[in-house]
């Protein structure tokens, strides 16, 4: 069973990795795409898939300065990842 | 008749871009307060150092570009841009990622001139 953890501000990432488990993914949105930057993702597990809406990033100027870990989405990704995961878990 | 002495307003603006309203209402503040030929301090501090990135891209959230907006402060003749060095370097941030140039600052130096101002905002 694995979740998708999704969060939207970067103080809130901490507490999204206390409960998230190997095999979950995590998508970052709205300013939690600060998460995204290497120096966040170091602490990241690497058995979490990394997400980052594409939208959220580029508005930021953040483009450039995205951890390789971390995946690009589109909103389409987005529905998607919800669709493949069995719960949804928003730090919001 | 009287003459009106200038005084010195230091604004403080501590949050991401975009998430919140709070850093463009600083810079609308900013912005007024220039109108008056005070004495200006605009300093980033924390998460505000987000707000110089160059290349954001705002159009794909519907927002307003924040980091375009803070490139007419020169235009309003508000030059005293400072940024918290501990703030950047906390966040890998470089001095050339920045969309305006602005002076880097240490705690101390940030703190007198907080106590030199007559009046301070903090949001």
């Amino acid at each position: 069973m694995t979740h998708l953890h999704t969060v939207n501000k970067p103080v809130l990432l901490d507490l999204c990795l206390r409960s998230i488990e190997d095999g979950d993914a995590l998508l970052l949105i709205e300013d939690g795409v600060y998460g995204a930057q290497q120096f966040c993702v170091e602490q990241i597990p690497v058995g979490i898939s990394i997400y980052v809406l594409r939208q959220d990033l580029e508005a930021r100027g953040l483009a450039t300065r995205i951890d390789e870990r971390v995946v690009m989405a589109e909103t389409k990704d987005f529905v998607s990842l919800c669709c493949h995961h069995d719960k949804i878990i928003n730090w919001f | 008749m009287t003459e009106t002495k200038i005084k010195t307003v230091t604004f403080i603006s501590r949050s991401v871009p975009y998430g919140s309203e709070s850093s463009q209402i600083c810079l609308e503040l900013v912005l007024a307060f220039s109108v008056f030929d005070q004495e200006i301090n605009y300093i980033f501090l924390e998460d505000g150092v987000y707000q110089l990135l160059k290349s954001q891209h705002s159009a794909g959230i519907d927002s307003k570009n924040l980091g375009a907006s803070l490139t007419a402060l020169e235009i309003y003749g508000v030059e005293r841009v400072f940024v918290d060095s501990e703030s950047m370097a906390r966040r890998n941030l470089h001095e050339e990622e920045l969309i305006v140039p602005a002076q880097p600052l240490d705690a101390d130096q940030i703190r007198s001139l907080i106590r030199s101002s007559d009046a301070v905002f903090n949001l």
